[in-house]
């Protein structure tokens, strides 16, 4: 009970007093050791329930709570080990044998498994776990790397023991045939699975509406027997297989055969007239319908697609496109899904056309002006849905792109004007609800940023900006306007409001693989560590439970016999695995937790052991790197040449991988660097070596040449000026850090650690070369990193003809100056690991000697000035950053008088509130990152030898 | 009717069959229903309530069963015309995040 109140303490307590009286008792041993798990003292834990387990207990209550103390310790591993014990004492426990599967089915044990579900079957004849067995045979097969092992070996197996079971006829269940099906499939028995599906075993199936039609379908298409494929019906999958199957048959000339009476599903067409003629048909057949049906119309302009595409001209007997389309609309035009299910089709006009086709839409919306002269308005949420659908299409067929900006301009205001007349019809929603009339504000802020993007005008997208927030105020659980007003706010530069409404988002589960990267690309880069931290967190928390649960989901499934989702999970559970962002959060995540913490709080030795980081290993699947974000999240009515396109999500891809790349190979450089010094101090190069430090020294120069290789494919990547559409993928963070110079200060700090490395190893004399060498190094350095520094100078917000103008891309580099430094320091604290021990040395000769005739190398005055310099250049960048405060907090928003006297009153008010967030957002970066580096200059007071 | 090349999430029906078949309690139940805004007035969820029903038919369901916010008027009116009726009403089943009561439900 305490346990489950989570009084740990208590729970503790009261198993130690049970075991006082009854010192052998199991189970109060395992609960102690519970209570010790969740207080954190995992390894007092671990030795007590080793203690317990080595008795192989087989009570049920110490079982489970160690199934229980396991599953939290993340050894899943161990309740096998359990329950192997536990069912060899007891052999004939049905419960025991079946705990055992289950923990095999964990940790993915799938020959184990299918002994255990055999074992199980002999105790007790339940079908369950025949087919456990069975199942485990698939897995097997999925698992086996050789194909042919799986294809001749585990699945003719499994064939076979479900055949015996049919012969016995002892089939009982639906998942039983599924079960049969899933291998009768994979192994390619395509017409015996049909014969499966279509005999009496395929009754069973009823827990998926149509799933026999559907099974059959599947392997009608494998068998390419088009002419069944043709004669099943089933809704809009139906049209598509439907044309696939007719144009089939047209290009094999195939003629029903004359003896036989059609296909073992009935008629079957196989013309292009009968194709039109059906399609007719159902559309006179739709007219009776008492509800509009949209399919047989879509379908009709489907076909029409389809005869273009291959060239033919027979489309005059279905009707021109236009003319379909402007019915369709007449139809359906007041459907929000209007817009979405002509959007497909609008290829078929000419763009000569355009225009004519949208004022012949406009034309029958039922619209009416107040008063002469002013905008003709819908007089309900019908006509609205209609009109809001033309401008939809107007949009994606570039009409307003086409415009002059003055045409623009009007556009937006004609459209914020019908916006606000809409929340008319609203008036009733719930909080939770969208208003109706949301998409004319969101198609306004689009039009203003191609103004801001386009033209360069900088008032727009203060404008953006105030309008969404505008229509979120009226509309608080619009995503769209949520999302879109985040990557605005990146863009300035401002993530401070961002967090909070990506918090509104309420983004769940896999949502954090997919839109996380909203966040994250953003909020380290632009200074807000602590935000940075908890994004990170978001989808780490996420994936790893997604390791949990898919095992959890996969038991449910053997328990309810659910065959055919345990592969889907554990697709799933691989594709989450190998996730591009996951890769990305883990590493950013521990390159953050370094920069906020090693050599601060603690050591940077420390901080690396405790994230159980090393150099050499590499644990990012590279080759299987799956890009799982949403990059189409946010709406948009663009028309196709200005999309988003596959090659853009392709080179995104490849962007973020050749990033990640250098990201990690830094991560690792820096994990190495504690892994050269001398644990042992002082003792001589021989030693050094034989300790195998030098391999060490050799893992971080591969390093280093995979890095120089990384950053030069990321540079050439770079030289193609990729431009992705601003509501596409985000561009990442490379381009910023080899302009402003922190790559090549970060790459030649990797030299610097190759140099000392080589001065540790062959000492003060002799080594005049490297010393010098080691003396450029921290010289260039310090030039470097003022050169890094003076890409941070500026204003961060430009007061300019009564408009802001904002700088963000001086708060990124101030970030990675910041990183930049804190390498810097690493390193040097390394440098004087290796020179203090040798300056203590010569100081004992000297003191030994008594004469002043041992002179000092000069690779110690090189580090004394170095470390002088670089503890000037941070102090001022700190002097900067303080200026820049100051600046921020003297500018005086309201004061800031708003030209464009077109605004509405309450338009103002939305404007100086976001303007007042970006300043504020300002702040905290420039707080954030100031507080940090004072942290580092403490560190730097400590270098002088 | 995922037909344009971008496949739309359109809606989605999760239900489960549960209780116990000797005491005549087996039956459908929905646990969630929602259809996207832009599909929304076309009759979606009224069919997919057909297939939930037809679905628990073939099991042998005796009646199917939902909870609904009683805020939710939309629902409440569509589960309504679709012939269902309110049987009781659970005090403070949906938890509410944001330190507003919870809210009950039919």
């Amino acid at each position: 009970d305490y346990l489950d109140n989570g009084n740990n303490k208590m729970a503790i307590q009261q198993a130690d007093k049970l075991l006082k009286k009854h010192k052998d008792l199991h189970c109060a041993k395992v609960l102690k050791a519970i209570g010790l798990q969740r207080t954190g003292k995992q390894d007092e834990a671990y030795t007590l329930a080793q203690e317990v387990a080595a008795l192989e207990p087989t009570d049920d209550n110490s079982l489970q709570a160690l199934t229980i103390l396991y599953r939290e310790m993340h050894r899943p591993e161990l309740v096998t080990k359990l329950y192997e014990a536990a069912v060899k004492k007891v052999p004939n426990s049905e419960e025991y044998h079946s705990h055992l599967f289950m923990a095999y089915a964990r940790v993915g044990e799938y020959k184990k498994m299918q002994q255990a579900g055999m074992a199980l079957y002999k105790i007790v004849p339940k079908n369950p776990y025949y087919f456990w067995s069975v199942m485990s045979l698939i897995m097997q097969s999925i698992s086996a790397q050789d194909e042919n092992l799986s294809k001749t070996m585990f699945l003719p197996l499994a064939e076979r023991m479900v055949e015996k079971m049919v012969k016995e006829d002892k089939i009982e269940a639906e998942a039983e045939v599924e079960l049969y099906y899933m291998i009768l499939e994979r192994l390619e028995k395509y017409r015996e699975a049909l014969d499966v599906v279509r005999g009496k075993l395929g009754e069973k199936l009823t827990s998926e509406l149509q799933s026999r039609e559907n099974k059959c379908m599947a392997m009608y298409k494998k068998l390419r027997r088009w002419p069944e494929c043709n004669a099943l019906s089933d809704d809009w999958q139906f049209y598509i297989t439907y044309f696939d199957s007719v144009f089939q048959l047209i290009d094999e000339c195939w003629t029903p055969p004359l003896e036989e009476e059609h296909s073992l599903e009935g008629e079957v067409h196989y013309s292009i007239e009968q194709a039109v003629k059906f399609v007719e048909e159902r559309i006179t057949e739709e007219s009776k319908s008492s509800r509009p049906l949209r399919g047989p119309y879509l379908a009709k302009l489907e076909l029409i697609r389809r005869l273009r595409h291959r060239g033919c001209n027979d489309e005059h007997k279905l009707g021109d496109p236009e003319e379909l389309m402007f019915q369709y609309f007449k139809k359906f035009g007041d459907k929000p899904c209007c817009f979405t299910d002509l959007k497909v089709f609008v290829d078929l006009l000419p763009s000569s056309q355009y225009t004519k086709f949208i004022g012949q839409l406009l034309g029958v919306i039922p619209l009416s002006a107040a008063a002469e002269g002013e905008t003709a308005l819908p007089e309900d949420i019908r006509a609205l849905q209609q009109h809001l659908c033309v401008v939809q299409l107007s949009r994606l067929l570039g009409l307003y792109h086409a415009m002059e900006k003055k045409e623009k301009l009007s556009v937006v205001r004609e459209l914020m004007l019908r916006y606000r007349h809409g929340l008319e019809f609203g008036k009733s929603c719930l909080k939770t609800e969208l208003q109706f009339s949301d998409y004319y504000c969101l198609l306004a802020v689009h039009l203003l940023l191609d103004l801001w993007l386009e033209e360069g005008e900088e008032t727009a997208v203060w404008q953006c900006l105030t309008l969404l927030e505008e229509g979120l105020s009226h509309s608080p659980s619009n995503a769209q306007f949520k999302l879109l007003l985040i990557r605005i706010y990146c863009r300035l530069g401002a993530f401070e409001p961002v967090a909070e409404l990506y918090s509104s988002l309420d983004a769940k589960h896999i949502q954090h693989d997919t839109i996380g990267y909203l966040l994250t690309r953003y909020a380290e880069a632009l200074g807000h560590f602590a935000a940075a931290s908890q994004s990170c967190n978001f989808a780490l928390r996420f994936f790893h439970s997604n390791q949990k649960d898919t095992s959890e989901y996969i038991i449910q499934a053997y328990k309810y016999g659910a065959f055919e989702k345990i592969p889907e999970f554990i697709a799933f559970r691989n594709r989450l695995n190998s996730s591009l962002h996951f890769a990305q959060v883990r590493t950013e995540r521990m390159l953050l937790d370094l920069l906020l913490e090693a050599n601060i709080t603690t050591s940077l030795e420390e901080s690396i052991k405790s994230m159980s980081l090393s150099p050499e290993e590499d644990d990012i699947p590279w080759k299987d790197l799956r890009d799982n974000r949403d990059l189409t999240v946010l709406f948009n009515w663009d028309p196709k040449d200005r999309d988003i396109s596959e090659e853009h999500r392709k080179l995104s891809l490849e962007e973020e991988t050749l990033w990640l790349r250098i990201r990690s190979l830094t991560l690792r450089l820096v994990s190495g660097l504690p892994t050269l010094s001398h644990s042992i101090q002082p003792k001589n190069s021989e030693k050094t070596a034989e300790n195998g430090v030098s391999s060490k020294i050799d893992t971080v120069r591969s390093l280093l040449q995979q890095l120089e290789a990384a950053v030069d494919s990321g540079k050439k990547f770079l030289e193609q000026k990729i431009q992705y559409p601003v509501l596409g993928p985000p561009p990442t963070r490379m381009a910023g850090f080899f302009s402003n110079g922190s790559c090549q200060c970060q790459t030649s700090l990797f030299y610097l650690v190759s140099d000392i490395y080589e001065l540790d190893t062959s000492g003060l004399e002799d080594s005049a070369e490297v010393q010098e060498r080691i003396g450029n190094s921290f010289k260039s350095l310090i030039e470097r990193l003022t050169g890094v520094f003076n890409k941070c100078k500026g204003d961060l917000i430009e007061v300019r003809d009564g408009t802001l103008k904002t700088h963000a891309n001086l708060l990124e580099n101030l970030v990675f100056l910041v990183e930049t430094i804190s390498i810097t320091l690493w390193v040097s604290s390394y440098c004087d690991s290796v020179l203090r021990p040798f300056k203590s040395n010569l100081q004992k000769k000297k003191k030994k000697k008594k004469e002043s005739s041992v002179a000092m190398p000069p690779v110690f005055t090189h580090f004394l000035d170095y470390v002088t310099d670089l503890q000037t250049l941070t102090s001022n960048v700190i002097d900067h950053i303080k200026g820049l405060e100051i600046i921020l907090t003297a500018l005086k928003l309201e004061d800031l008088s708003l030209k464009d006297t077109l605004l509405l009153q309450e338009e103002k008010k939305f404007t100086k509130t976001v303007q007042g967030k970006v300043q504020s957002s300002y702040h905290h970066s420039i707080q954030e990152i100031g507080e940090l580096l004072k942290k580092r200059l403490d560190t730097i007071k400590k270098l002088k030898i | 009717y995922p037909k344009s090349p971008t496949v739309l999430h359109v809606f989605a029906v999760m239900g489960k069959a549960e209780g116990s078949v000797a005491r005549e309690e087996w039956h459908g139940h929905v646990t969630a229903l929602s259809v996207a805004p832009e599909f929304r007035r076309l009759g979606l969820a009224a069919k997919l309530m057909e297939l939930l029903e037809e679905i628990s038919e073939k099991k042998g369901g005796f009646f199917v069963d939902l909870f609904v916010r009683v805020s939710n008027q939309v629902a409440v009116n569509m589960y309504k015309q679709l012939g269902y009726s309110v049987y009781r009403t659970v005090l403070e089943y949906y938890s509410a995040s944001n330190g507003e009561p919870d809210e009950d439900a039919y």
